[in-house]
């Protein structure tokens, strides 16, 4: 087997915010056509990539070049932040990212003023228009097909952790869901969403993906929309089930996390041997806690057939990849996660905010809170 | 090999209790998660509920029954009590998979059942589950044979479903799809198409892990298209809307225990009907719920796309053989009607455009309640 590269790239969709009415702003047209977005913005070695629209017009994505390391990784992303800020900024807007929005309703919502999420409306009807929802995705390079596929059966396990650490999608429409990643939900609407299937190899996942296309199910494999998936272009494993981290640091800590855990699987590869693999219905459960309870519930050890509080299990992941995590020298970025462990994530942030401005008694005051909350947090710490 | 499965066959309905003036939801006449007994649902769980309604819904027993022709027979009776009850305290009923305008959001509006018996664990997707299913329960005493079965029969829900299909609107939207009430179904853990399992034993297993680790109280909690049922020996398919006209009901419930004596016979034969993942059944219930009938669905087989109707008619071709011996030739009969003439949601949508459509919303889907109750209350006269 090939060594893998182990580069992380990360993708980010985040919220273009009306500062007055505190509603998300259809814009990416605009973005789209003013010079700073569609050119590429350089600023030392690292390209930070284009702005590219997405389903909804309130939507923008940018994503980071090919990092090889955590710093670059945390460089690009602080970088990337500033810069759409910057362009919100000179145009009387802002920038959040949240997994989903306070309280704007995708009834209404404007679908970007192109032929394939118009294609995307026409096929998933109103399923596609309730996805006003803004992701992380984070692409690790494992060049080996095989072990992609090896690492994509392993690593289903670790889904819910990952996602236990980033929620930050508690409200939906105005209203608090009682879960802490209501994303995971709506996502789960569209077909070809939450955990793949085990598949026997690269050949056997290629010719899943023919069958798809023979019939008509999907034009290529970009419409595959797992929680984790061999890229379809690039030579990566892409990680699509966090929700997108509010703070930047929470963002480079768990894709540096993610990094440190496929090599961990590597090296165990190397030396013959594996991690578990569990039925996807298994997993989910794990999952389901992780999106209703965040880090605050319990989660199942399956090889000790045990419940245990989140935290502890995201410790003992942590521990697993230990020395993984010196090897990749992410350590710094990494310790960020005791943090979120010890704090709480964007969803308990969110919560607490919306409770100390009033809470339901004072409810569009307090959702307002909320959101200036996010746009404060999600450049915190940058200098724009 | 197992001893020959009885194929009896047990049937539940859920049913919407309309206010005829309003046309909005009163009542339901639903399942509690405990058990699964009917229940009745009102406004909110403390007000008193028409206490002749909620006698009339604990009577509701879902009997075993051994062919179609008593089926007919029970499902039209219940139905009958059920609307004259209603009638005589001036309500309507409708059976569909979704009411057309009602909204969980509002005051007012009944409290899905499942949501009352669960615990606060799934506030969030549960409070959202204002829909109604038919469940059938088809008889198949040995368990391990009850599992080969609920693997294989995967493949055919998606036929199933599209002969159902009631729930296009969705709080006075149309959603643009024949069965939404999967999509809120599939907001709950443990739904949809479940995987396979290689034995009754590993499916105990997996129900031991999740009640030893504290997911589920019982199967019970397991709500997934098919299951076998945690009491009754019995393999139950869940994945069904209510269909308003009760001779829709029992002909496609002949097809689900006709498929049951298909699969038992092949296996009897030593021949079994190819397994496909679960990730390409789900392609076709996608599609079932999106385009009912009116779609194309793929024949993995061959891996083609071919029109749904012509694969329902292929699965009906299939089963021929068996409802003779079955009885309930009369009723598979019934199922090229629906396939010629559409599911109740074809049905809604034109009742909805032929009163004024978007431009006439609210008249146009009290129209399409009345086209549901009128459909529903058809067997009283």
């Amino acid at each position: 087997m090939k060594n893998p590269s182990l580069t992380i790239g990360v993708e980010e969709e985040y919220q273009i915010i009306d500062p007055e009415t505190r509603e998300l702003r259809s814009f990416i047209t605009q973005f789209m056509e003013s010079k700073g977005g569609a050119v590429e913005v350089v600023k030392g070695e690292l390209k930070t990539g284009e702005v590219k629209p997405e389903l909804h017009a309130s939507m923008v994505e940018l994503g980071t070049p090919v990092c090889h390391t955590s710093k670059e990784v945390k460089e690009a992303l602080f970088e990337q932040r500033a810069h759409i800020s910057r362009l919100a900024a000179e145009r009387g807007l802002q920038i959040a990212a949240a997994s989903t929005h306070p309280f704007s309703h995708w009834l209404g919502q404007e679908i970007s003023p192109y032929e394939r999420y118009y294609k995307t409306v026409q096929d998933h009807q109103i399923i596609a228009q309730r996805m006003l929802i803004f992701g992380m995705h984070v692409h690790i390079g494992i060049e080996d097909r095989d072990m992609a596929i090896d690492c994509m059966n392993v690593v289903r396990y670790m889904l819910p952790h990952l996602l236990a650490l980033t929620t930050s999608s508690p409200f939906w429409s105005g209203r608090i869901t009682g879960l802490k990643s209501y994303r995971s939900i709506l996502f789960e609407e569209l077909p070809r969403t939450g955990l793949p299937e085990e598949f026997s190899s690269w050949a056997a996942f290629d010719r899943f993906v023919q069958r798809l296309i023979n019939t008509g199910c999907i034009a290529d494999g970009s419409k595959i929309w797992w929680d984790v998936r061999p890229h379809y272009a690039f030579p990566t494993l892409e990680f699509r089930v966090p929700d997108i981290c509010t703070r930047a640091e929470e963002a480079v800590a768990v894709a540096s996390l993610i990094q440190a855990v496929v090599a961990w699987l590597c090296d165990l590869r190397k030396r013959n041997l594996t991690f578990r693999t569990y039925r996807p219905d298994m997993i989910y459960e794990n999952k389901w806690r992780a999106l209703r309870h965040g880090l605050d519930g319990r989660m199942i050890d399956f090889g000790k057939e045990e419940e245990a509080s989140t935290k502890s299990l995201v410790r003992e992941l942590l521990l697993l990849v230990d020395e993984q995590i010196d090897e990749l020298g992410s350590r710094e970025e990494i310790e960020v996660i005791y943090s979120i462990l010890e704090h709480g994530t964007s969803a308990d942030r969110q919560l607490r905010v919306f409770h100390e401005n009033g809470g339901e008694a004072n409810k569009e005051q307090a959702l307002c809170a909320v959101v200036d909350h996010l746009v404060r947090e999600t450049t915190e710490g940058i200098s724009a | 090999m197992s001893n020959r499965p009885s194929l009896k066959i047990g049937v539940e309905e859920e049913y919407q209790i309309i206010n005829p003036e309003t046309r909005g939801l009163e009542y339901v006449i639903t399942r509690s998660s405990k058990g699964e007994e009917p229940v009745l649902r009102g406004h909110d769980s403390e007000a008193p509920l028409n206490e002749t309604l909620a006698s009339l819904t604990r009577s509701l027993a879902s009997p075993v029954l051994g062919n179609i022709s008593a089926v007919r027979d029970a499902l039209l009776e219940q139905r009958i009590v059920v609307c004259r009850t209603a009638q005589d305290l001036g309500l309507a009923v409708a059976a569909a998979g979704a009411h057309p305008f009602a909204s969980w959001r509002q005051a007012g509006v009944p409290m899905p059942g499942r949501f009352v018996g669960l615990s606060d664990e799934l506030r969030g997707v549960a409070e959202r589950l204002l829909v109604f299913g038919m469940h059938v329960h088809i008889g198949i005493e040995d368990r391990d044979f009850a599992i080969d079965c609920m693997n294989i029969v995967r493949y055919v829900l998606p036929h199933i479903l599209t002969l159902s299909t009631s729930s296009p609107f969705w709080m006075g939207r149309d959603t643009g799809l024949q069965s939404y009430r999967c999509v809120v179904q599939e907001n709950l853990p443990r739904s949809g198409i479940p995987q396979r399992f290689d034995s009754y034993a590993e499916f105990q297993h997996y129900v031991d892990v999740l009640t030893r680790t504290n997911c589920i109280r019982s199967v019970t909690d397991i709500w997934w298209d098919v299951r076998p049922h945690p009491v009754y020996p019995s393999l139950e398919i869940r994945i069904l809307d209510m269909t308003p006209r009760v001779e829709d009901a029992v002909a496609i419930i002949a097809v689900v225990q006709a498929v049951v004596a298909w699969l038992y016979d092949l296996r009897s034969k030593n021949v079994s009907f190819r397994l496909y993942q679960t990730s390409l059944i789900e392609e076709n219930k996608w599609r079932a719920e999106r385009y009912g009938l009116n779609g194309k669905m793929i024949d993995f087989g061959k891996e083609e796309q071919l029109p749904a109707r012509f694969l329902v008619r292929e699965l009906l071709r299939l089963i021929d053989p068996y409802v003779d011996e079955l009885g309930s030739r009369r009723e598979i009969n019934h199922i090229y009607t629906i396939v010629e003439h559409g599911t109740s949601a074809d049905r809604q949508r034109v009742a909805y455009r032929e009163h004024g459509g978007d431009s006439n919303r609210e008249e146009a889907l009290r129209a399409v309640v009345d086209h549901l109750i009128q459909e529903t209350m058809i067997c009283v006269e």
